[in-house]
């Protein structure tokens, strides 16, 4: 089962309208509430309803709460925001804590954000502040008007001295050395 | 200017060991540092920063500690983190942790963090709410072992509102004696 | 019996030649078709239906004045605002209706109220710009905020805020030019029930904060920089010196050439381009953004300036008329 079977979509973080930037704004604009008065699987809707409705309405008065009941048919919450999106949730048989909770959820999300799958999880508009780097960043000016090939820009001194190298040096040294000592015994 | 930052880089190496705790990299143009002592370079390249710091003339970033995770943030970024966490939508806070703060013409690494009261990111919750339904799915061929769990994590959206570099270097926090 | 045993042999045959057919895995192969027909016989009805959201069983409009207020926290007087949503569309469409009817309702549009808003707006829009951004030239100011107050960007703040299905409109989904003129209405109301100076925040809020992660040159044309940063340069005395920095690739596809602007042998800017000429007018855009203050690592807009910000000062670059 991959993310092309689920009817999955992907994509980037971003908010609406430059949320948060200026002030925040709600972004669930209303829910409705949809049960049934007698049916068993809306008791949790009911007592929802009954207990907790009035406060959650008073104190987020940005969100236009509907109710309305339906015959016979299982509990339904929908939340609309708004940037469009439209959340639809089956709450048939859950108690009066699993709504309070979904309904909270509903309320702080910004949107469908289920429906996405988040490839990265930071976005900015500003990817370098210092510049990017470029092949001409540190470069020397002296290359610009040196001659090509030049011993100075083309020698290659990346290298760690050779043994070779090294037990040539170190001939030539001791031969300095003796030589000195010759002078001095002559003298 | 790519000598003036070749040998700042040279310099930088020196400045690690350094009393400032700072790693400087200046863009400007310093007065030549062959005939001068260590701490008498780490002084000029901080007073410079200070200066910078004062213009405020660029746009600084930050690297925060957030949630085990360190984000790269500046103003106006939007950041994702998951896992449940207490802030709610509408909050401002403050993310105390930086690790690195820099403007267009020098950083200042913290080792860990720079000085508290240094730099000052706040930021807003914009969003909290579920991710997509995460399969995990789990099986081991001829041994009749198959799992499959389905998990939703909390997501939290962050807008950063500012990154501002409040105090100069090396100097004391307002709550300090 | 006899029957079912004389008939036996013959079942079975039946049986072996037509073997019933079992699926390994149950595909439901009638959805595809089912679906098909469905919507040919939709489109053969002219389409999907979409009913605006005002007229479901559950929408209540007095309630959603009130939390469109609450949301964006200001306080609305509660008439002004449905005028604010009612569109002129709307009121022709009802009293064409009421003249059947033989009835008479004054209904107001929200017209005067939209116009007094975007008055505010751009007055408004103009003068926090000119305090945010001191070194940018008027020509560029006004393309922001050209930009700013155009309808698509209007319209987007407008949606997002959801006057889309407040609005009374005669047709749904309702327009752009409707949806920009219903936020300048509700700009139009805040300016008749609160301070300006709360309108002002309110514009700032949601107007001004568009400007976030958006380059502030590109919505101003400069068709020939150069000579524009001579003029700049000459006023002050200098002379403007391009050399060549840096080449890469001469004569592939792939060619890239690097200028730089020195005055008085100090490099001001440099730019990059596939030829000498267009790296040659980057540098010279780099250094225009430099004098304007609106370079990429410029210091982010402010938008948290409280009050009526004071109108232009002095220092920015001033064009010739011409």
């Amino acid at each position: 089962m991959s993310a092309k079977n689920l009817f999955l979509n992907s994509g980037f973080v971003r908010a609406p309208l430059q949320n948060g930037v200026g002030r925040y704004v709600c972004q669930l604009q209303r829910i409705v509430l949809k049960f049934c008065k007698s049916h068993g699987g809306s008791r949790g809707m009911r007592d929802f309803i009954e207990q907790d409705l009035v406060d959650f309405a008073k104190h987020h008065p940005g969100v236009v709460v509907y109710l309305k009941p339906r015959r016979h048919r299982s509990p339904v919450i929908v939340g609309e925001y708004l940037n469009g999106d439209r959340v639809w949730m089956n709450v048939h048989n859950k108690t009066h804590e699993e709504i309070t909770k979904w309904i909270e959820v509903l309320r702080t999300q910004q949107g469908d954000i289920a429906s996405v799958r988040l490839r990265k999880y930071q976005y900015t508009d500003h990817p370098s502040i210092q510049g990017p780097w470029t092949p001409f960043t540190f470069k020397d000016p002296e290359l610009n008007t040196a001659e090509l090939p030049s011993s100075k820009f083309g020698a290659n001194n990346r290298l760690p001295m050779s043994a070779t190298e090294q037990l040539r040096l170190m001939f030539e040294k001791q031969k300095i050395s003796t030589k000195t000592e010759d002078l001095k015994i002559a003298e | 200017m790519a000598m003036i930052r070749a040998s700042l880089q040279k310099l930088s190496r020196v400045f690690h060991g350094g009393q400032a705790g700072i790693l400087s990299r200046l863009a400007t143009n310093l007065a030549p540092v062959e005939n001068k002592s260590v701490s008498e370079i780490s002084k000029d390249v901080i007073a410079e920063c200070n200066q910078l710091i004062e213009k405020n003339a660029s746009r600084n970033f930050a690297i925060v500690h957030l949630l085990g995770k360190q984000w790269r943030v500046t103003d106006g970024d939007l950041l994702v983190v998951e896992g449940i966490w207490p802030p709610n939508i509408g909050d401002q806070i403050k993310l105390d942790k930086v690790l690195l703060a820099g403007t267009k013409d020098f950083s200042l690494i913290g080792r860990p963090l720079v000085q508290p009261g240094l730099v000052n990111v706040t930021a807003t919750i914009i969003s909290k709410g579920l991710s997509h339904t995460r399969t995990h799915f789990k099986k081991k061929r001829r041994k009749q072992y198959m799992r499959i769990n389905f998990a939703r994590a909390q997501q939290t959206m962050l807008r950063i509102n500012a990154v501002e570099i409040t105090n100069k270097i090396n100097a004391k926090a307002s709550n300090e004696c | 019996m006899a029957l079912i045993r004389r008939f036996m042999p013959l079942f079975s045959k039946v049986m072996r030649v037509y073997p019933i057919t079992v699926q390994s895995q149950k595909i439901h192969r009638w959805v595809a078709p089912t679906l098909m027909e469905l919507k040919r016989r939709e489109d053969k009805l002219g389409g999907k239906k979409t009913y605006p959201r005002n007229t479901y069983l559950e929408w209540n409009l007095e309630a959603e004045l009130f939390a469109f207020g609450q949301r964006l926290n200001e306080d609305f007087d509660p008439d002004l605002l449905l005028q604010a949503f009612t569109d002129r569309s709307y009121v022709i469409k009802e009293e064409i209706q009421q003249k059947k009817m033989g009835i008479d309702i004054k209904m107001n549009d929200n017209r005067e109220l939209a116009k007094k808003g975007e008055e505010f707006m751009s007055h408004y829009i103009k003068t926090y710009l000119e305090s945010v951004l001191p070194k940018f030239p008027p020509e560029g100011i006004k393309g922001v905020l050209k930009h700013l107050t155009s309808e698509a960007v209007l319209a987007n703040i407008s949606l997002h805020l959801g006057t889309k299905d407040i609005i009374l409109a005669s047709q749904y989904p309702v327009e752009e030019s409707i949806l920009a003129n219903t936020f300048k209405a509700i700009v139009g109301v805040l300016l008749e029930t609160s301070a300006e100076e709360r309108t002002g925040r309110f514009v700032r809020d949601f107007v001004i904060t568009q400007l976030q992660g958006q380059d502030i040159n590109e919505f101003w044309q400069i068709d020939d920089p150069w000579s524009l940063l001579n003029t700049f340069v000459e006023k002050d005395g200098g002379k403007l010196e391009p050399r060549l920095i840096g080449e890469v690739g001469k004569n592939t596809l792939l060619a890239c050439y690097q200028v730089g602007l020195y005055i008085d042998r100090k490099m001001i800017s440099s730019g990059y381009g596939e030829t000498v000429a267009t790296a040659k007018e980057m540098a010279a855009r780099a250094a225009l953004k430099k004098i304007f203050g609106t370079e990429d690592h410029m210091k982010p807009i402010d938008f948290k300036l409280e009050g009526l910000p004071k109108t232009a000062s002095q220092t920015r670059y001033q064009i010739s008329a011409s």
